[in-house]
């Protein structure tokens, strides 16, 4: 019986894995097409741009491997943080998708963990196989430690095996190229589903040894596996919303015009100090996203005024995007705290941990968008730099397009 | 170039007049010749690189999962424990 409950578990890990890591192995070509092609349009824009304002050189990272097998909220698809000089993005744009769930494979070995356990002790003593077994010369304690080792092997076979027919998949998928990090993090989540198992495993075997009967067992074994995993994993995000408050969207939007209307208020104020040079200094013809201006008259009241709108615009991205944070953060630290939560239960820890061994989570997309965040003011210094040494000429189509 | 932009009149700003037909010459040389010019791109050499950590090294993840990890690894401690107390007092009637 215990023998064709392994062979089960095998065969049933061995497809589901190798189903699984084939989805995920096509997902993975198409988002490195889809990476491949926003690249080269990258490129390309770069080589066609005249002026800085059109620049905005966008932050591009390609999929993560690693990510096919635990995909999260990223999906092994490659980022883009678009970068704008008068306002922020918010979050990254997901450079392609991928078919839904995953570790699939592990909820299904983490059943059969249970399958395998549930009746180590208590199935032993109903039909009687346990009363011979304390008969020998060998302690109790080796022989309950016989049988969580045991029954952890049996349950890491199967993974051991699943897991590398995934890696050899994915090996003969020529899009793929696992780095050393990746090698290592590969390995780590090895690791750490044959803890998550053993972990299952030895929950059924205590149910087990405090039960009289199998079936009570296995009714408790199926319970807890069911309300500590999808019971917990589903009720975490209700719980969440229930602790957590946020601002309306309309406080928001609000905010952005109030900041809006102190901006416009700011370049009237200027225009007011600083008046126009005559109509026939603005004479000119627009090509390729460039006005020529008849006068250096123009260029130098455009300069200047540009040079005020420059700073004055970045000091509004600055306020609208503060506002806009502290709008739409509650929300993200609804899905921060599910994840904060996640490891409360053995079942659902297993999921988070996984995710964040492969930077899939929520958190890892915030990394990213800080990073984006952080380059795109790298950027305006570089620019402000260009500003200092060449003029504002480029830039001052900004006001006048 | 308008040698003197204050001395334009409404009369000259005219569509199609020989004012505005002469702007319009100029500025279409002006942009056949930035057409022509191999240097009129912008000069990215300096643009600053991405660079690296936009992503989590492995140890800030395991720095990260370790109260998770902490959890599962009790979690079977205590497992164990229990399981070894009880059966060792286990009572087969």
């Amino acid at each position: 019986m215990r023998t064709l409950r392994l062979v089960l578990a095998l065969v049933f890990t061995v497809i589901l894995c190798l189903l699984t890591t084939i989805m995920g192995s096509f997902d993975y070509s198409r988002n490195m097409r889809q990476y491949e092609r926003v690249v080269s349009q990258e490129h390309e824009r770069r080589a066609e741009t005249r002026v800085f304002e059109d620049l905005e050189p966008n932050v591009i990272v390609p999929p993560q491997p690693v990510q096919i097998l635990c995909r999260g909220i990223i999906r092994a698809a490659g980022q883009s943080w678009d970068v704008r000089v008068n306002e922020y993005v918010i979050g990254a744009r997901s450079l392609g998708r991928s078919s839904a769930d995953d570790l699939l494979f592990t909820l299904v070995l983490s059943f059969l963990a249970i399958v395998l356990g549930f009746d180590a002790i208590c199935g032993e003593r109903e039909q009687g196989t346990l009363r011979l077994v304390l008969s020998h010369s060998v302690s109790r304690g080796q022989i309950v430690a016989a049988k969580l080792i045991g029954g952890c092997l049996s349950v890491w076979t199967p993974l051991a095996l699943a897991y590398t027919i995934s890696l050899l998949v994915l090996q003969a998928n020529p899009d793929v190229e696992f780095s050393g990090d990746d090698w290592l993090r590969l390995g780590l989540l090895f690791l750490l589903t044959c803890l998550f198992l053993a972990e299952v495993f030895a929950l059924a075997v205590l149910v087990s040894v405090y039960t009289q009967r199998a079936a009570t067992s296995l009714i408790f074994c199926l319970f807890g596996w069911l309300v500590l995993g999808a019971g917990f994993s589903s009720a975490l995000p209700a719980i969440a919303r229930s602790t957590l408050d946020w601002p309306p969207w309309m406080d928001y939007v609000e905010n952005r015009n109030t900041e809006w209307n102190a901006y416009g208020q700011q370049m009237l104020e200027w225009d007011s100090k600083n008046p126009r040079p005559a109509e026939a200094a603005f004479f000119g013809l627009e090509r390729d996203n460039i006005l020529r201006y008849a006068h250096p008259l123009a260029y130098e009241w455009l300069d200047a005024r540009s040079e005020y709108d420059f700073d004055k615009t970045l000091e509004r991205a600055d306020r609208v995007h503060r506002h806009r944070t502290q709008n739409q953060m509650p929300l993200a630290d609804q899905q921060f705290a599910v994840d904060e939560w996640s490891i409360l239960s053995p079942l659902s820890s297993y999921r988070t941990l996984a995710k964040w061994l492969a930077r899939s989570t929520l958190d890892d997309a915030f990394k990213f968008s800080y990073f984006g965040v952080r380059y795109r003011r790298t950027y305006i210094d570089y620019v402000r730099g260009r500003m200092a040494s060449h003029g504002v000429a480029g830039l001052a189509q900004m006001a006048y397009r | 170039m308008v040698d003197d932009p204050m001395a334009v009149t409404a009369a000259m700003l005219a569509q199609g007049s020989p004012f505005q037909r002469e702007r319009l010459t100029w500025a279409e040389a002006r942009w056949q010749q930035d057409q022509d010019d191999p240097r009129r791109q912008l000069d990215l050499t300096d643009l600053p690189d991405v660079g690296p950590g936009w992503q989590r090294t492995t140890g800030e993840s395991l720095e990260r999962m370790l109260p998770g990890l902490l959890i599962m690894i009790l979690t079977l401690g205590v497992a164990v424990l229990l399981t070894v107390r009880r059966f060792l007092t286990y009572r087969l009637s």
